[in-house]
């Protein structure tokens, strides 16, 4: 059973070892992907240098690690979703606030981001979201965020059909 | 009763909790400040961002009212609490524009206290000895019995 990569969330929260991804003063938001699809568009593709981007464990990178010590430190385990990892699918950032003061924070592709890093290149593509524009789809109720992630009758039975 | 005088004490660029910040692979290097007190001069000094300066703990800065938590101090490698209250932030920190796990512009060597002190009182700004890496790259040693030595050369002022 497989769900759709925009099955996804982006968490904001705070944790003093990934450090404070808070959009707001002591609370956890949630961004569910499948709200940004519409965003993903040829206008919002970009070359973005990869220095410019914030990404939740980006403080303990070190290229010279192993890359079963990356992938434990950096937490983008489990190894084979690492692996699996396609560089060639563009990641998603957006202009908004971000612990290191970064000009992007990334969304989504961690992995990508990294495999980018380990392989020296510089630059990405990258989906490039306007935080203007999203920063309303960040969900804080935690009735709404339950809901949401829980999966309807119908869908778990899609599901178990692929 | 001897005083050691502030520049006494040493930035180490090492790979710990608060990331990675060595300055080469698998090393652990240390700045003596004596060593960087010549580039403290009237010519380094210049108003920075506060945004462009990588510290450690940074990552986990959070703004507060009022008076700074004692899970702060912990969290943003602040303590002991009286040192924190003893930072006077009339008196520049010290940076340089070297390499840093944040990708930010300048990493901090000296006066994380002051800096977090600015931006709990919402300043954006401040005054900074900007020290040039180039020059100050080789400064940072890892050779244990040099080290050793210099360690014991603070007792003898």
């Amino acid at each position: 059973m497989v769900l759709e990569w925009f099955y996804g969330v982006h968490t904001c929260e705070s944790d003093s070892m990934v450090g404070n991804w808070n959009i707001e003063l002591n609370k956890t938001h949630v961004l569910f992907l499948e709200d940004i699809l519409d965003y993903l568009t040829k206008d919002n593709l970009k070359k973005i240098n990869l220095k410019h981007i914030a990404w939740k464990y980006k403080h303990r990178y070190h290229k010279d690690k192993t890359s079963i010590r990356i992938i434990k430190e950096l937490a983008i385990g489990p190894k084979d979703r690492y692996e699996e990892a396609d560089i060639n699918c563009p990641g998603i950032i957006t202009n908004g606030p971000n612990p290191f003061d970064n000009k992007y924070r990334m969304l989504d592709g961690r992995r990508r981001l990294c495999k980018r890093l380990l392989n020296d290149e510089k630059e990405g593509l990258f989906y490039v979201l306007p935080w203007e524009e999203i920063k309303s789809l960040f969900v804080s109720d935690p009735k709404i965020i339950d809901e949401r992630m829980t999966l309807s009758e119908e869908e778990m039975n899609n599901l178990k059909e692929k | 009763m001897k005083f050691l005088d502030w520049f006494h004490c040493v930035y180490v660029a090492e790979d710990d909790r608060y990331g990675n910040w060595s300055i080469e692979s698998g090393k652990r290097h240390f700045l003596f400040m004596e060593d960087v007190v010549e580039y403290m001069t009237k010519d380094n000094l210049k108003k920075i961002k506060l945004k462009n300066i990588a510290w450690r703990g940074k990552h986990n800065y959070c703004y507060e009212n009022g008076e700074i938590s004692n899970k702060s101090l912990y969290y943003l490698n602040l303590n002991p609490r009286r040192r924190y209250e003893a930072a006077d932030t009339d008196y520049p920190g010290i940076i340089t524009n070297g390499p840093n796990p944040f990708d930010n512009k300048y990493i901090m060597l000296d006066g994380r206290r002051r800096l977090h002190k600015l931006l709990f009182n919402n300043k954006q700004k401040g005054l900074f000895y900007v020290l040039p890496w180039k020059k100050i790259k080789p400064l940072f040693i890892s050779d244990p019995k040099i080290l050793d030595k210099r360690y014991t050369s603070f007792y003898d002022v």
